[in-house]
């Protein structure tokens, strides 16, 4: 009944556009201008009038669309534009007492505009005041009018839905680029430690000890001629144990040529042994070769104590004779040793012609001990 | 739709901070690594490849041939074959080497502990009393057994150990000393006796040298 009165009384001031105190009457009265806003749209949808109002129809399926996709924005922005016009020239017809509502309309307007423009560069960063922004809207909408502005409600509410699914489309790509770096160059999978995994005591012990074994990897590479271009721990270890195969079996037949020149050597160790004799200043050396001197002419029934003797003395003598030789080396030796420092640091002619020398007098004091 | 939000954007931050600091991490411990890994080498080039001690080397190695040369002459009579002689000039060369070391590597230790093991063995086995018999029987049981249990741990390694590590045994085996140690303990040794065997290889070559040189001035006299 009360919507049936209302239709005839907007019916009867359409014709009736001269009558002011009617006019005046209606705006006066809160109630008749909340009437008014609800059945305007009803009038457009029933009757179809003017062809306006089919336009304004499309524009607001669009946006609609548009929510869900990026281009049709700027759709959304001219449906606005159009609603704020007409009640602009509404207002504009009546009296000066709605001014501030056409205020607080423009705002609003202005105020929808910027926030739809601004999300649009800012993605994830201005989230909170999109939030925020929403909130106020949605007080100012029921502070003015709940039932003619419930369609600009549900806009609002389909645009944050909208937001809110571009903003997870956001992270999602941006999980995908972190995550899709590191796989492309490695051909297995890598798996990521679980939370508080990393750290574990178990995890840091493990981790020192790789820690400690590539540093050890590394200076063996160092070591090993020929191992610097070679990136596999395996291969690497594969050449270091042949590496040091290979510097035993020169040891073996060193010492195995050095026993074969030992024979020829056994008549010069007696030279030597006479000369050392000769020398008066060292006593120890003396002694600890008449010692090996008794051992040679003990009788055969004690030949297995003579055995036993020199295993013993063996241990013994080494570090002896290392003290006594480091203290005072005989002149002797000390060529000797000469020599053979240069034999091992230099491998120039005029060391070897050096060597040549030391050689010729050697044979001299040999040639004058004999006879 | 505000929690959602404020869901939302918390785990991205936390997750960028994680791959900073994980980042960060690793940065300064590869520069720490690189650090120690200098001072190491710097320390073990410092040991080996010194003049002072190529002679001090050299030295003992020379006085370790003289009484070995001794003590075959004072066997001459047994006539020892020329691998014998090899044999007894390579120990004497790593004793020499081991006692360069002065006992600081378990290489050195090893070669040590190996040759007074040697002679208490000798010593023991010329005696004919009834006790020691005993002793040696048992000391032969316990070899074996020992012996039995190392082949069936390494049967056992075979199948379950990865490549690296089967080579870093096999490595560890070359050492002496080293055959059940841990792996960076074997890879530290093996740096040190690499760098020892070099020195060893340079003096005996040298030595060798100097005697054929040598040598050849005796046969005009």
């Amino acid at each position: 009944m009360n919507m049936d009165k209302e239709t005839e009384q907007t019916l009867n001031y359409l014709p009736l556009g001269q009558s002011d105190p009617f006019g005046n009457g209606n705006e006066g009265t809160i109630g008749d201008f909340l009437g008014r806003y609800c059945n305007n749209p009803q009038e457009i949808s029933p009757l179809t009038l003017q062809s306006f109002s089919l336009n304004s129809q499309i524009s607001e399926n669009f946006p609609i669309s548009g929510g869900i996709r990026f281009p049709p924005y700027p759709g959304q922005f001219g449906s606005d534009r159009e609603f704020g016009s007409q009640p602009t020239t509404q207002e504009s017809n009546k009296s000066s007492l709605l001014d501030p509502d056409s205020v607080s309309d423009r705002v609003h307007t202005t105020k929808s505009n910027s926030r739809k423009r601004k999300s649009i560069p800012s993605g994830n960063g201005k989230e909170s005041p999109a939030s925020s922004s929403l909130t106020a809207s949605n007080s100012k909408v029921s502070g003015e009018n709940g039932g003619s502005k419930g369609g600009k409600r549900s806009k609002q509410d389909v645009a944050g839905s909208s937001k809110n699914g571009v903003e997870k489309c956001d992270s999602k790509g941006d999980n995908k680029d972190d995550a899709k770096p590191p796989e492309a160059p490695k051909d297995y999978i890598h798996v990521r430690a679980r939370r508080g995994q990393a750290t574990d005591s178990h995890s840091l012990a493990e981790r020192a000890r790789r820690e400690k074994i590539s540093e050890r990897m590394t200076l063996l590479q160092d070591l090993v001629p020929g191992c610097n271009r070679i990136t596999g721990k395996a291969v690497m270890l594969d050449e270091i144990i042949n590496y040091v195969q290979s510097l035993q079996r020169q040891v073996e037949f060193l010492s195995m040529k050095l026993a074969t020149v030992n024979p020829r050597m056994e008549f010069n160790a007696n030279a030597s042994l006479s000369t050392e004799m000769i020398q008066p200043g060292e006593s120890l050396t003396q002694s600890l070769y008449a010692m090996a001197c008794s051992e040679q002419r003990l009788p055969s029934a004690y030949y297995s104590l003579g055995k036993n003797m020199p295993r013993f003395s063996d241990t013994q003598f080494p570090s002896n004779d290392g003290f006594v030789h480091t203290e005072t080396p005989g002149f002797w030796e000390n060529n000797d040793l000469q020599s053979i420092v240069q034999m091992g640091f230099g491998d120039i002619l005029q060391q070897q012609s050096n060597n040549n020398n030391n050689n010729c007098s050697e044979p001299t004091l040999q040639m004058k001990l004999e006879p | 739709m505000a929690s959602l939000i404020s869901d939302i954007e918390p785990p991205t931050s936390t997750t960028s901070d994680l791959v900073r600091r994980k980042k960060r991490s690793s940065a300064s411990s590869a520069a720490s690594s690189r650090s120690s890994a200098s001072s190491v080498s710097g320390e073990i080039h410092a040991r080996w490849r010194s003049e002072k001690q190529q002679r001090i080397y050299s030295a003992k190695l020379f006085q370790a041939l003289q009484q070995v040369r001794l003590n075959s002459s004072a066997s001459t009579s047994s006539s020892p074959t020329a691998q014998k002689r090899g044999k007894a000039v390579r120990e004497a060369a790593d004793r020499a080497l081991a006692v360069s070391a002065r006992g600081r590597t378990l290489w050195s230790r090893a070669i040590l502990a190996n040759r007074i093991k040697l002679k208490f063995r000798k010593q023991r086995r010329p005696r004919a009393t009834m006790a020691i018999p005993a002793m040696t029987t048992v000391v032969s049981s316990s070899s074996n057994r020992s012996r039995k249990r190392r082949v069936s741990v390494l049967r056992l390694n075979k199948k379950s150990i990865p490549d690296v590590n089967r080579k870093v045994r096999v490595l560890g085996r070359l050492v002496p000393g080293c055959g059940k140690q841990s792996v960076p303990v074997i890879l530290e040794e093996a740096t040190d006796y690499i760098q020892a065997l070099e020195m060893q290889v340079r003096a005996m070559n040298s030595l060798v040298q100097l005697l054929s040189s040598y040598g050849s001035a005796p046969p005009p006299i």
